[in-house]
């Protein structure tokens, strides 16, 4: 097995909460698995498990905060939840970007029974699509209520969008 | 020069050309997905630096070509008197961590990262200067934090953007006299700070970028300042953005400090 530099081994630690969890109650073990190459062994176990979580807990903070910018809606009908249902969420996933992070929240808490809004859905799934224009139907969680359909369109930086909605 | 660090939210008041701001500091990657317009529109009025977040200088391995090629492009844009980026990483091979966090002290990633800062600094044709960080995960190696400063700024050949809010930070969750660290630090390498006020939640504290500046760290400024060149004073407001009036009192605690050392 190739060695393992300082900086890989210490953003293996912060993504990953389980080996935060290990490092706390044996960090030679932990550096053996990661096999840290030994010039970096002595100071990756002499890291403070207290500081690497608070470490961890201001990673996942800013993630929630950009997720959040992009799941208005969802995110302020969840109220003071939303932060406690992130960090729950984020253990143990670390996607590649803001926007598959803001995904992926929503398909999690669509799992747990949670409202999300399908509008920001959409949205976020036709940027990652890559697509320049497309037309969703939003349907919303009243049987009462007519359908709603949203008008994506890519403009050179910003999706632009419009609504129509049906009525008699 | 006194300026601020331009946000989309800030935009209003500095279209109204507040007192007191000669520069804008400019954020590489807000405008990797455009907004020339915007660039040439402000660089008419101001004096533009661009800072980076995310060229992850302290990596080992090569630089993320497409990332240094858009820092390049807005760099230009801009007009961009110098450049900056942060002594630190924010992505490995396996995760984009997406936030400032500390290297190693040893010799070898001085090299690293004096590296990389070259290698930015020559792509993009222009003078480059890095930032010290705070962080609430101590790491220990060969060198003290202000040797590990000076020994990149060194072998780079390239100035310091010291930002004061980290050091008082720091200071204060890690318990070391920021003086003596001052002491240590070659202050003929500090070209620019940046300086915003901290958040406290008991013992710890942080930057949220979103208070205003606190006598303390105005005294910090001062003692830097006391031993330094500074060419460029930065005010770091990213969130809680308040009103026209404060922010023109932010700047004028600034300008008033810089023209009295």
């Amino acid at each position: 097995m190739s060695e393992t530099d300082f900086v890989t081994a210490l953003a293996r630690l912060l993504c990953d909460p389980a080996q935060r969890e290990a490092f706390a109650r044996d960090p030679a073990a932990v550096a053996a698995l990661f096999g840290v190459r030994e010039a970096d062994r002595p100071a990756f176990e002499r890291l403070a498990p207290d500081e690497v979580e608070m470490q961890a807990r201001v990673l996942v903070r800013k993630r929630f905060r950009e997720a959040a910018a992009l799941l208005p809606a969802t995110c302020a009908a969840l109220g003071a939840a939303a932060w406690t249902l992130f960090r729950e969420h984020a253990r143990g996933v670390w996607p590649p970007s803001a926007s598959a992070d803001a995904l992926a929240f929503c398909d999690w808490l669509r799992e747990r029974g949670e409202q999300v809004s399908a509008r920001e859905v959409n949205r976020l799934r036709f940027t990652a699509q890559g697509r320049r224009f497309a037309l969703r139907v939003v349907r919303s969680s009243s049987p009462r209520a007519l359908p709603e359909f949203q008008l994506l369109f890519q403009r050179r930086t910003r999706v632009a969008e419009w609504s129509l909605r049906l009525g008699w | 020069m006194i300026g601020v660090g331009f946000r989309r939210e800030l935009a209003h008041w500095i279209a109204g050309n507040p007192p007191g701001v000669d520069c804008l500091e400019i954020t590489a990657e807000h405008f990797f997905d455009g907004g020339e317009e915007r660039l040439a529109a402000l660089r008419e009025r101001y004096a533009l630096f661009v800072h980076g977040l995310g060229l992850s200088l302290g990596t080992p391995g090569p630089l993320d070509a497409r990332r240094v090629e858009q820092f390049a492009r807005v760099s230009a844009q801009a007009g961009a008197q110098w450049i900056s980026e942060h002594i630190a990483f924010t992505r490995t091979a396996e995760a984009d961590l997406g936030h400032l966090n500390p290297i190693l002290p040893t010799r070898e990633n001085v090299s690293i990262i004096a590296g990389h800062a070259r290698e930015v600094s020559e792509r993009c044709g222009r003078p480059i200067i890095l930032e010290n960080i705070t962080s609430h995960l101590r790491v220990e190696g060969e060198l003290s934090e202000p040797d590990f400063l000076n020994a990149i700024c060194a072998e780079a050949d390239c100035g310091l953007l010291f930002d004061v809010t980290n050091l008082f930070i720091n200071s204060r969750n890690h318990r070391f006299d920021p003086l003596a660290w001052l002491d240590a630090l070659d202050a003929s390498r500090i070209t620019q700070l940046h300086i915003v006020g901290y958040a406290r939640d008991g013992d710890r504290f942080s930057d949220d970028h979103a208070h205003a500046i606190q006598p303390e760290l105005l005294d910090l400024a001062r003692e830097v300042l006391a031993r330094a060149s500074v060419q460029a004073v930065i005010l770091e407001r990213d969130e809680a953005i308040p009103d026209a009036a404060v922010m023109d009192a932010e700047v004028a605690k600034l300008r008033t400090l810089f023209e009295r050392n």
